[in-house]
Formats: C-alpha cells, sequence, structure tokens
C-alpha cells in the first residue's frame, strides 16, 4: 500500500506546481454556473417557486455539487491520460515496474484531485452563498454523508472513465468517446436532476450510473434524509464493484493488445 | 548459468492499411485491409549471468520490440521466454524486482520535480525502506557523480545529466539484468565515454548482465563482448565481438605514407580506396593475400610512416545490415 500513498504524495507534489493553470482552468466553471443561475432565474422568475419538486435554491446548488464532481475532478489521467500513454507508449516504464497499473493511476488520481478540491471546494461555496444564498434546510451534521456520497461519486467516474481510456488499446483515439460520456454526464446529470426529463428517462437515470456519479449526490446534499442515503450508497456500491471490474477486465484483455513501436 | 532464454519467439503487429488522399481514407473507413508485421520472427538465443551483450540492428528490425518482450511489456504471438526463471508476462510484477530498464528516448523521471523525489517514489514501488533508499541513492549519486543535480527538477538538467539520473533511477534496486535501450543516443563524447565506464564497473563490480541495444559502435565496442545482430526480426549474426571483427570480413586497412608520389596497381590483390599526394589507403582482404606480400609488393625504401588497422566495426555491421 505504501507505494500507492507515495505515487498520491508524488502526483500532489507534482501538482502544485501548476497551481495557476487550476486556477485559470476554473474560468469554464464559473461560466457554467453563471449561465444557469441567470436561466434558472429567468424560469423561477416566471412566478413558479418550484420546478419539478426543486426549488432555485436547491436547483443551483444541485448544479455546484455536479460541477464540483465532474468539472472539478478533471485530472490528466480522466481526461485521457491512459490513452496518451498508450499512443506514446511511455506505459513501457510504468508496465516495467513493480505497481499495478489501474491502481497507480488511481494513486496519481487521489494526487491530482486533492489538489483542485484544495481550490474548488472553497470555489464552489463561495460562488453558490454569493449568487444564490444558503440552501434552505441545510443541516452541517449530515455533512460526512454527504462526504461520502461525493467521494463514492468521484471514484465511480474515475473507474469508468479509465475504462473509456483502456480502449485505446484496440482504437486509435478515443477522444470521441470522452466527448459522449463528458456530454451525457452533464446532459443527463449536472446540469438537470432527474425529475426534470419525462418520467422514462427518469426512470432509467435514476439507475444509471449518472445517479451514482452527479444525481446521487446532488439529491443528498440539496434534500438529505437517510433513506435517500441507503440507497443512493447501494447504487453507488455496485457501480463501484461494476466500474472496478469492468476497468480490471479491459485492462487484462487490452495490455495483450499493446502495440508499442520503436524506443 | 542462463538468466535469459529465447526460444521461437514470434511478434506480429497487425496495422492499418490506408491508400493515400480523401478515397483512400473513406476506403479505410468502410473496408478496412490490415498488414500483418512480423517485428521478431523465430528468435532463439540465451544470455550468461555476468554477460554484457550488444543487441544490434537496423530501425524496425525489432530490438525494442524484444527488450518489451523480456520485460514483459508486450505479450508474444508465439514462443517462449524466460528471464530469470520468469515467464515475463505471466509474472511481469515478481519479474520487475530483479531487472531494469533504461531506455534513451524516454524519460522514467518527472520533470518537474527534482530527480530525488522520484528516486523515493520508485524506492517505495520496489519495496525498499527509506532508510536502505538514502544509502543507495548516496551510493549512486557518488558512483554517477550527480552531486547536486538530483536537487534540480528534471526539466531543468541537459541531456547527458538527465541521462546519468535516469540510469540511476533504473538502478536504485540493484537489478540482476538491466536492459539499455540506446542510453547514449544524442550524447556528447565525454558523457557517453562517462557511462559506458559506469556501465563496465556495474557490470565488473555486481555481476549485472547487461542487455544492450544502441546504434553507437563505440557503445558496442567499449562493452560488449558478445554481438546479436538482427534484421527483419530474425537473427542474422550470434558472435563474440572478437570473431566478427577479424574473421567475418577478413578486411584490413593499410595506410601507407611515402616520402614521394608513387603509383601503385592492384597486382599484389590490394585495393587503393583512396590516394592523396603521399599518403595511400589500401584494403586488403586477408583471405585471398597476406598482409607481409602486400607490403612486400610496395616501394618499402619510399615507405616513411605505416599503419595497420581493422575495418571499422561500423562498415561491417552496414554490410551485415544490406545483407
Amino acid at each position: 500500500m505504501k507505494k500507492y500513498f507515495r505515487v498520491a504524495k508524488m502526483m500532489l507534489i507534482n501538482n502544485l506546481q501548476y497551481i495557476w493553470d487550476i486556477v485559470l482552468g476554473s474560468i469554464h466553471f464559473l461560466v457554467i454556473i453563471f449561465i444557469f443561475v441567470n436561466l434558472w432565474q429567468y424560469l423561477y422568475g416566471s412566478g413558479k417557486a418550484m420546478i419539478s419538486g426543486y426549488d432555485i435554491s436547491q436547483m443551483v446548488w444541485y448544479l455546484i455539487v455536479g460541477e464540483l464532481i465532474v468539472i472539478g475532478t478533471r485530472t490528466t489521467v480522466t481526461k485521457g491520460g491512459i490513452s496518451d500513454e498508450v499512443k506514446s507508449g511511455n506505459i513501457s516504464y510504468i508496465l516495467s515496474k513493480p505497481i499495478n497499473y489501474i491502481w497507480y493511476q488511481f494513486s496519481n488520481f487521489i494526487g491530482e484531485v486533492i489538489v483542485k478540491l484544495m481550490f474548488y471546494i472553497p470555489l464552489s461555496l463561495a460562488v453558490g452563498l454569493i449568487m444564490i444564498g444558503e440552501l434552505r434546510n441545510f443541516n452541517f451534521a449530515y455533512i460526512p454523508f454527504m462526504i461520502i456520497v461525493i467521494a463514492l461519486g468521484i471514484i465511480v467516474d474515475f473507474f469508468l472513465r479509465v475504462t473509456v481510456g483502456l480502449l485505446a488499446f484496440w482504437i486509435e483515439d478515443t477522444s470521441p468517446l470522452f466527448w459522449m460520456y463528458g456530454k451525457f454526464i452533464l446532459m443527463f446529470g449536472v446540469f438537470f436532476p432527474a425529475e426534470l426529463f419525462p418520467k422514462a428517462v427518469a426512470d432509467i437515470v435514476k439507475v444509471s450510473p449518472v445517479a451514482a456519479i452527479v444525481y446521487g449526490p446532488g439529491k443528498i446534499v440539496i434534500d438529505f434524509s437517510f433513506e435517500t442515503f441507503l440507497s443512493i450508497v447501494s447504487i453507488q456500491i455496485i457501480y463501484l464493484l461494476l466500474s472496478i471490474a469492468l476497468a480490471f477486465w479491459v485492462y487484462q484483455k487490452g495490455v495483450k493488445k499493446l502495440n508499442v513501436n520503436g524506443g | 548459468m542462463n538468466v535469459i532464454e529465447v526460444n521461437s519467439l514470434n511478434k506480429q503487429f497487425k496495422s492499418k492499411i490506408k491508400e493515400e488522399g480523401f478515397k483512400g481514407s473513406m476506403k479505410a473507413m468502410f473496408k478496412p485491409e490490415y498488414r500483418i508485421k512480423d517485428a521478431v520472427s523465430n528468435l532463439g538465443f540465451s544470455v550468461e549471468k555476468g554477460e554484457m551483450l550488444a543487441f544490434i540492428g537496423p530501425n524496425g528490425a525489432g530490438k525494442s520490440t524484444t527488450i518489451k518482450m523480456l520485460t514483459g511489456i508486450l505479450f508474444p504471438t508465439s514462443g517462449d521466454i524466460s528471464v530469470l526463471g520468469f515467464n515475463p508476462q505471466k509474472d511481469r510484477k515478481k519479474l520487475a524486482y530483479r531487472i531494469g530498464m533504461v531506455n534513451g528516448q524516454k524519460s522514467q523521471l518527472w520533470m518537474h520535480l527534482p530527480a530525488i523525489d522520484s528516486y523515493k517514489l520508485f524506492a517505495s514501488i520496489y519495496d525498499i525502506g527509506d532508510k536502505e533508499a538514502d544509502k543507495r541513492i548516496a551510493e549512486l549519486s557518488e558512483v554517477l557523480n550527480l552531486g547536486d543535480i538530483i536537487t534540480q527538477p528534471v526539466r531543468t538538467l541537459s541531456l547527458g545529466q538527465r541521462m546519468r539520473c535516469e540510469i540511476a533511477a533504473s538502478l536504485i534496486h540493484k537489478p540482476e539484468i538491466i536492459f539499455f535501450d540506446e542510453p547514449t543516443i544524442g550524447l556528447d563524447p565525454v558523457v557517453k565515454q562517462e557511462i559506458r565506464k559506469f556501465i563496465k564497473d556495474l557490470n565488473k563490480k555486481f555481476n549485472t548482465t547487461v542487455f544492450f541495444t544502441s546504434h553507437d559502435v563505440g557503445d558496442i565496442e567499449k562493452l560488449c563482448k558478445r554481438v546479436i545482430i538482427v534484421n527483419n526480426g530474425q537473427i542474422v549474426l550470434d558472435d563474440s565481438l572478437k570473431n566478427l571483427k577479424y574473421n567475418y570480413l577478413n578486411k584490413k586497412l593499410i595506410d601507407v605514407k611515402f616520402n614521394e608520389e608513387v603509383y601503385l596497381d592492384d597486382v599484389c590483390g590490394m585495393e587503393i580506396v583512396k590516394q592523396k599526394g603521399c599518403d595511400i589507403k589500401i584494403e586488403v582482404n586477408t583471405k585471398e593475400q597476406s598482409i607481409k606480400n602486400v607490403i612486400d609488393c610496395l616501394p618499402t625504401e619510399k615507405i616513411v610512416d605505416i599503419n595497420i588497422s581493422d575495418i571499422p566495426l561500423e562498415e561491417i555491421i552496414a554490410e551485415i545490415y544490406g545483407k
């Protein structure tokens, strides 16, 4: 285990060199919040107190939690770093060391994500409080439960993105797959809660990976109940196990296909 | 004792064929065609413990592919490999504790951090305790003359400094076999010499087996006693360097300086390679003609200086590649 902690620590130290990149990268984060806050203010301003069971404060905080999970945790690994390593052949050096490749990447991710969250969590709170104010009925006692659900959402997203990245063993360019995956999560999870979609779509979203990654954590933050917590954590654990198994299976199959030419 | 054994090793790569232009791209999209390339074909050899082996060949000959199969990175299409008694593909992690790899074209160090941070990370990866790691880093710093450079961000180092740091990184766990893949590429002669000396000392002191690929003939001449030449994925020569130099082509070069301009013909089976004023360079095939006979054919009373040398190894290797 020590080696994986060391990798995470190394990545953390390394990413402290890029703090200004993280600060500049947050512009995208802020622009999305700004657009959606204005959109929701316009829609709620037309006389509606609630839309699909959400008031404006809940709707904006849901978006902020979703953005924190999806945009605030974008790292080298989850942006397609694995594909780049496979294509460039740099994967060779990692494979020549006595370390599990997927857990190595997970440690890299943790190291990088800690630095990002150190910036994005205060930013999210500040933006939310400034633009929409406190969340109604928020109870600080539930924060540990919220952290568990948010962390599980981030980890499920990581393993699914790793699986997409590992497809580089078979296909030349995984960026269209990353694009589709990212847009699917944004459209059906981050921008709009499941209840805003027609019932048939909402029912699918609520049992899909989107529920484990974004919908569940968002729902827990804006409207906590132990019943919802248990149901979301159950879905998350199922998707966590499935996504880990899928990533390892794809890796085991794919590494045999590795094609590193030259050097 | 053999530490590496390779039998009937094959590796095929499948690559897409795309004709030129837009039409070619469309065709490749809807009706892709593939070409199977034999990167390594029926390779067989063994390496003894403590041996320094040059594994050379032209670009695309299959050298790096072979190294990657020996280290468990690539999976062979067929054939058997045993490295230190392990199957590299099945026991990649176990084998990794006992082998090292240096690649002149790729870096394993973290560019924005000092090399010492990478060393400590690698020490953890190889399950080396902190105290032992510090001791090992100090030893390597001394023998590779790393000094303060290990505390500077790697991106600020010169290529020579970086390569010395790369070598130290690969030796942190005292590997029994080390694979050098073009470690001196792009380095100046002084750094090359330092690295060669270090590798030689490493072999002598710890009996480390060295598996070496390089396009630099100087590396091979200075370091290796045995050479395997591969071309098109097949072994075309496996012999000692001595045999390669003295028996393979049986050619010598005689440089003669006369006290006046002389005119020679090839009556004694000699080939005049170059003549400039009083200086003549002669190539002799010793299978057909003895050196003594050639010298006897020369106007010895006019000779000021004479030098007999082997054909440069580079030319021998180039000729073998060309066959």
